[in-house]
């Protein structure tokens, strides 16, 4: 009987033995072995031009992105057909610039650039944990959105390496636009409704912060990766042209590489640069919002914003806008496109009050000044800017007729809604060319437009507003 | 039907062994055949609740070497996804379900033991009874194949054992394939587990009628009901209560198949779901009525898994004890009131499920009354062991187990039939304690009882004692360390089907908790290697059995061990009930059914 | 010898009633009830006293027996029973569950019956969706109208119709139930895609939420854990207005207690309680201001 007891009294013991041992062992983390593989799926150089006929199926994401290798040459670059001792040296340049998983880092960068990115290595490090518990199963490994829930969600997790965010807030050119980091801590805050991205509120300002840091060290990396491998891949098909002997050949690329450090340390360089830039280029609109979007509780039935909803309206259907080319009966009709990424995307449905990028006003603001990144809907904001010949029509508007008639009108209501003052008012009315600030006024009536179709957007999904202004959708 | 002539067939030596051990249609080997598949696949059940034990314990942790062989890559993190996490409790679940508890208890031991203890040759359609095992396998390789399922993380079924629509069954609208937007792995994995499962309910359909009729028709000349072994009674209302709900669920597959294969809407309520970019159709049904069917037979169903256990202990512990069964008749009773009343308490798993609150009300009532004819029960075999002589062989000690455990895992049931308490622990680790302390502590020990009890007449050889008192020991300890602080972390609230434990305040507190168990679950997992061992060393070189090696008294054990074809020399006559231990006058301490006694008093089983 | 089998299972039954009363001490244990369904704990007690009487009593006779007699020496008495017995066993725990069953009936139909649910002070709209809850409210103006409309207990068409029509004016938050210490709270409860549950286990609250049906759910906090963070301007949960400070016990989850996919684990949120219905419109105008902003910051 002893020996039952002392036999019981041991096996409890080792339990917690054995529970020590093994909690001992747990890391919550990447191994610290693990490297970032070198990227072997197609570059794509721009957007697939067939047109799809609906979304991929749950599940066939990659068999679409098969279809990008499919297109050959056409406009994708397949880094798979390198040789491997590029590969190598790619891999090897990459990891000495980025580290690897468990201690991530941005080398080769102006440490300013470091500072105000929050790139330094302990955020990332902290990011990368982080990033693994949270983010991994869909964004993958090194942010290709292609981690193993990849294919069984639509819209598929975005592919950071391109560097193209959907969703921003910032006026750079539209082949470098970055998004600032308050564009992805909104994300990663607000989630993306209508898509699998879930809301982060929850975490810590800090946890947020970090992640948002290793979101940007991952996308470098993918974008560094992407442009040195889009050069070696130029230069292979440069000198298969050539026609040179195997020796020849070797030797022509062991040059190449040894060149290859400066020019990725330059591509590091100038893709921080945008980031950094983007943090700066914030789009703050020219002209103030009506009433009704500013202030809680203000209606969206007093006469200013009625003529600013009516004005949106009439815009949204215009082919200055041109909204509704794309978002065909507001959306309500589904057609699919390419996007950047390679995957299938739809106008949205604006009927539904469904805002991928956040629903507040300055939200849809930023969507129609310059469009939505990588996904086919472009920047508007220049294309409402009215035209000298408009502006100066305005003067002789008595003698003008019809449909001319009615859009100088019209105009002439916009240009009273920004309350001139009375003498500059005259000016611009009677002498066009004396006008000095042709410029910016042709700016503020765009941002001005802006504002109301953003009005008449957030009115639109609801039955009771679109009686009250008039707005037949049917 | 088939009457064997009940003689020695020395001329059945004609049979191949195909036709022997294979495609047998002896009661016996098909016991045996369910016996053996049911262990293997105990193993896989037990392989999975590890890896989900795993999981809970050290959530996120790189699983190393385990990560590599699972094939865990690095870029996932080398741990489980939560697809992998989510196939992983489902399918053990259903494994343990539909391929180890009922096919053990009803199809390892139901064929084996109801012809032998009634003193039948053999079944009433012995063709039916091999189809009904080789109907399994369809249902085992179709689960088996699920695993193997293309890109997909997980592949098999994720939906839970329940597999509740809309999750479950929701495909992409007409024609666009069968894969599931709601969930990677309720896709093709889902659709299998559901063909699956029709496969393994017509078995069980087939073996309970043939189970029925047996009974009904073939009882030797004197085995009246009320002279039938309570292992008889299980299985006979067990097979009864099959015959009537199984019907119910194999529906309800057959609907949910063809949601997910031709998008009919039988489970899709009307207007349209999202999920992102993907949309459905819009439906025409109701998801909730998947959860009224799955529970019309999946409540039973529970009792399907109990009932057996029940009775195999009834007569394991009065066999042991040496003293006839404690009320033989309110036992009877019971049994026929659980199975009774378990039709009507099913909307207890659906207190918080949407349904009309008031039908709450009845069900719970109902529910609460259930546990009166399993009191009953268990006050039978404490009246059974009071004043005997108990013989405490590894039988008998798992049988003490399973009465010590089934006493938990029933009182913890009254908290869940509770309506108002329900509200706080439906969906907690509470119900999962519950649930293991009935299945696995109770119907399991039930089930390791009845093997070392009819090992021997199985095999003709007695399992060696001494490795299964250890394996009960260990089983006994690291099964209640495994399981019982389920019912604490279940109070605190913890979610069941849940990847990650750490990710809330109330679910954290009880981390440590999470990490004891599963130390305590891979210990008991190793432990269960002792009994493999036990079990396969003592079908070669245990002991030789002989007849009668527990001196028990009912009609199997007049017979060789292992029986012949055909069972028993001679049709045996029963004479009185089959506890009749430790009679008074008498030398010996029991007193087989087919002896006739002559002015000896023989009690209430006549 | 053999008798000493008795140990193992008075040891083993010793051990699970201790857990119980040092599992409290531990923290594993029911968390703090910060609802009015204050019968789910009572019941929670009395079931577990009741069950706990049964418990020992049952495995006690248990152990004794296997300790008193195993391999007694002697034969077993030879009975079949005891009617008497019987009868006593079967009606005096019959008596028992019954009593048991009538009690909680009441606390049920507090919780659950729509005809029994208070007249709201606050309403919203919870629609679940993998793997995120998004709320609706209403703002200040139509709350007031919501509330002061519901007269009796029957709900107004004006609420309904609130319910089935999103509002221009509709305060949209993710994740994040807001309410005020003492209101009773009306939800509609609903799913977008397939099955959740809401959990709110300070509440003792579980509902399960059901595509294409709006369940209506209600509850009442009693005790407030938000305060307005001066320098952050946002409002703060798990703040212990008894002990003035921040106390992380005080956070109060919301957790999808329904299988609802592979993030189901994750499909979390966050109950703050305000201290009062106007610090609650305070965060409502604060949350409106948010939504309507037309500059970045």
């Amino acid at each position: 009987m002893d020996a039952h007891r002392w036999l019981t009294f041991c096996r409890i013991l080792s339990v917690f033995v054995f529970a020590g041992l093994v909690t001992g062992c747990v890391e919550n983390d990447y191994p610290s072995s693990l490297r970032y593989p070198l990227r072997d799926d197609p570059i794509l150089v721009k957007p697939l031009e067939t047109t799809p006929t609906g979304f991929d199926k749950p599940g066939e994401l990659f068999d679409l992105l098969k279809k990008v290798r499919d297109e050959k040459d056409k406009n994708n670059i397949l880094p798979i057909r390198l040789v491997s001792v590029q590969k190598r040296s790619v891999e090897a340049l990459l990891r000495q610039l980025f580290g690897r998983p468990r201690f991530p880092q941005v080398n080769g960068v102006d440490p300013a650039i470091i500072e105000e990115l929050k790139l330094d290595e302990d955020t990332l490090a902290e990011g990368s944990r982080l990033y693994r518990l949270h983010c991994l199963h869909c964004h993958g490994l090194t942010g290709n959105g292609r981690g193993p829930t990849a294919p069984w969600v639509n819209p598929h997790p975005r592919d950071y390496r391109p560097g193209i965010f959907k969703f921003t807030s910032s006026g750079q050119i539209e082949q470098q636009r970055k998004p600032l980091r308050s564009d992805l801590v909104r994300t990663l805050r607000q989630g993306i409704e209508g898509t699998s991205m879930p809301s982060f509120g929850l975490l810590p300002d800090d946890e947020i912060e970090a992640l948002v840091s290793y979101v940007i060290h991952l996308s470098i990396r993918g974008q560094t990766e992407m442009l040195v491998l889009s050069d070696l891949m130029e230069k292979n098909k440069a000198r298969e042209q050539k026609e040179l002997s195997p020796e020849e050949q070797r030797k022509e690329v062991e040059a190449e590489l040894a060149n290859l450090q400066e020019f990725a340390l330059q591509v590091v360089e100038n893709v921080a640069r945008e980031w950094q830039q983007a943090q700066s280029s914030l789009i703050v609109p020219l002209t103030e919002a009506p009433e009704n979007l500013r202030t809680a509780g203000a209606s969206p039935t007093s006469e200013v914003a009625k003529e600013s909803i009516r004005n949106g309206f009439e815009l949204f259907m215009s082919a200055k806008a041109g909204c509704g080319g794309c978002h065909q009966d507001f959306g309500r009709k589904e057609r699919f496109l390419n996007d950047a990424w390679g995957t299938i995307v739809r106008p949205a449905d604006l009927v539904k009050g469904v805002y991928r990028g956040g629903r507040r006003p300055i939200d849809l603001y930023w969507r129609i000044h310059s469009g939505v990144n990588g996904a086919g809907m472009p920047a508007i904001f220049n294309g409402l800017r009215p035209s000298d010949s408009e502006l100066k029509a305005l003067a002789a508007i008595d003698k003008l007729d019809g449909q001319t008639k009615r859009e100088a009108e019209n105009l002439l209501a916009e240009i009273k809604r920004l309350q001139l003052p009375k003498e500059e008012l005259d000016v611009l009315l009677t002498d066009y060319d004396k006008f000095t600030r042709k410029d910016e006024l042709k700016n503020q009536l765009a941002s001005q437009r802006t504002w109301d179709i953003v009005n008449f957007l957030l009115v639109l999904p609801y039955p009771k507003m679109r009686q009250a202004h008039g707005i037949d959708i049917h | 039907m088939s009457v064997h002539e009940t003689k020695v067939h020395e001329e059945h030596h004609e049979l191949s062994f195909i036709q022997k051990y294979i495609f047998s249609q002896d009661h016996k080997i098909i016991g045996i055949q369910f016996l053996f598949s049911g262990l293997i696949f105990l193993v896989l059940g037990g392989v999975l609740a590890l890896l989900v034990r795993l999981q809970l314990g050290w959530p996120h942790a790189d699983q190393g070497w385990l990560g590599q062989i699972l094939d865990w890559s690095p870029a996932a993190g080398q741990r489980m996804s939560p697809e992998q996490y989510n196939t992983f409790f489902t399918m053990h679940a259903t494994v343990m379900i539909f391929f180890v508890i009922i096919p053990l208890l009803t199809g390892a031991f139901g064929n084996f033991t109801i012809p032998l203890m009634i003193g039948a040759p053999d079944m009433a359609f012995p063709k039916l009874n091999m189809m009904s095992y080789w109907f399994m396998w369809p249902g085992f390789i179709i689960m088996l194949l699920s695993f193997s399922l293309g890109v997909a993380p997980g592949g098999a079924a994720g939906a839970g054992w329940t597999s509740y629509p809309t999750l479950a069954s929701i495909g992409m609208p007409v024609g666009g394939g069968a894969e599931s937007p709601a969930a990677p792995n309720s896709g093709w994995g889902q659709i299998l587990w559901l063909l699956s499962l029709i496969f393994v309910g017509v078995s069980s359909m087939m073996g309970s009628v043939n189970y029925i009729t047996t009974i009904i028709n073939m009882r030797a000349p004197g085995m009246t009901l009320f002279r039938m072994p309570l292992t008889v009674w299980g299985m006979f209302i067990t097979a009864i209560l099959q015959a009537f709900a199984l019907p119910v669920l194999t529906v309800a597959l057959v609907l949910q198949t063809l949601d997910k294969t031709i998008s009919t809407t039988f489970f899709l309520p009307p207007g349209v779901l999202e999920f992102g970019n993907w949309t459905t159709n819009p439906g025409g049904g109701q998801p909730i009525l998947w959860q009224h069917l799955f529970w019309f037979y999946s409540h039973p169903a529970v009792y399907i898994m109990i009932l057996p256990a029940m009775g195999i202990v009834s007569d394991v512990i009065s066999t042991f004890s040496r003293k006839p069964l404690f009320g033989y008749r309110p036992m009877v009773y019971a049994i026929c009131g659980i199975a009774g009343l378990g039709f009507i308490v099913w909307g207890h798993h659906m207190f918080q499920s949407g349904m009309d609150p008031r039908l709450g009300t009845g069900f719970m009532i109902a529910t609460i009354m259930i546990a009166l004819p399993s009191a009953v029960k268990t006050f039978n075999w404490l009246g059974t062991t009071w004043r005997g002589n108990l013989h405490l062989t590894t039988a008998m000690l798992n049988a003490l187990g399973f009465v010590a455990l089934f006493v938990i895992g029933g009182l913890s049931g009254l908290f869940m039939a509770a309506t108002p308490v329900d509200v706080f622990i439906h969906d907690t680790y509470f119900i999962v304690a519950h649930i293991h302390y009935v299945l696995f502590m109770s119907s399991l020990f039930g089930i390791f009882a009845g093997i070392y009890y009819w090992f021997p007449k199985m095999f003709g050889r007695l399992m060696n004692e001494t490795a299964g008192k250890v394996h009960f020991f260990l089983t006994f300890i690291f099964g209640n360390m495994t399981f019982y602080p389920m019912h604490l972390v279940g109070a605190a609230g913890l979610r069941r089907r849940i990847f990650d434990p750490t990710m809330t305040g109330f679910e954290s507190n009880v981390q440590f908790l999470n990490q004891f168990m599963s130390v305590s679950a891979f210990l008991l997992g190793a432990a269960q290697l002792i009994f493999a061992v036990n079990f396969f060393y003592s079908l070669f070189w245990g002991k030789e059995a002989g007849r009668n090696p527990w001196r028990s008294n009912t009609l199997e054990w007049t017979t060789p061990s292992p029986p012949p074809h055909g069972n028993f020399e001679v049709t045996p006559v029963v004479y009185h009930g089959p506890y009749e231990y430790s009679v008074p006058g008498m030398e010996d301490d029991h007193v087989m059914q087919t002896r006739k006694l002559e002015g000896v008093p023989v009690g209430a089983g006549h | 010898m053999n008798r000493l089998w008795s140990i193992l299972f008075g040891v083993v039954m010793t051990l699970a009633v201790l857990a119980f009363v040092i599992a409290p001490a531990m923290g594993w244990w029911l968390p703090e009830n910060i609802g009015t369904f204050y019968g789910v704990d009572t019941l929670f007690y009395v079931i577990l006293a009741t069950t706990g009487f049964f418990f020992v009593l049952t495995e006690a006779i248990l152990v004794y027996n296997i300790f008193a007699f195993t391999d007694r020496g002697e034969k077993a008495d030879y009975s079949h029973g005891n009617h008497r017995l019987e009868m006593f066993w079967t009606a005096v725990p019959g008596v028992l569950l019954l009593l048991l069953a009538i009690l909680q009936i009441r606390t049920w139909e507090e919780i659950k019956y729509q005809t029994r649910m208070p007249t709201p002070d606050h309403v919203f709209e919870v629609s679940a969706r993998q793997f995120e809850w998004r709320i609706r409210y209403p703002n200040a103006i139509q709350l007031d109208r919501i509330t002061s409309a519901w007269q009796d207990k029957s709900e107004p068409a004006l609420a309904r119709n609130w319910q089935q029509f999103p509002h221009y004016d509709d305060v949209h938050v993710v994740n994040e139930v807001h309410t005020w210490k003492d209101a009773n709270v009306r939800i509609y409860l609903k799913s977008k895609d397939v099955l959740h549950s809401f959990y709110l286990p300070n509440l003792r609250l579980k509902q399960d939420a059901v595509p294409g049906k709006t369940i209506p759910v209600w509850f009442r906090a009693t005790r407030a854990n938000t305060i307005y963070n001066e320098q952050t301007r946002e409002w703060v949960d798990r703040y212990n207005y008894e002990k003035k400070r921040f106390d992380s016990s005080l956070r109060y989850d919301l957790a999808c207690a329904e299988l609802c996919g592979w993030g189901h684990y994750k499909m979390l949120g966050r109950l703050f309680v305000h201290p009062d219905r106007e610090d609650y419109l305070n965060w409502l105008k604060s949350a409106q201001e948010k939504q309507r902003q037309t500059q970045a910051q």
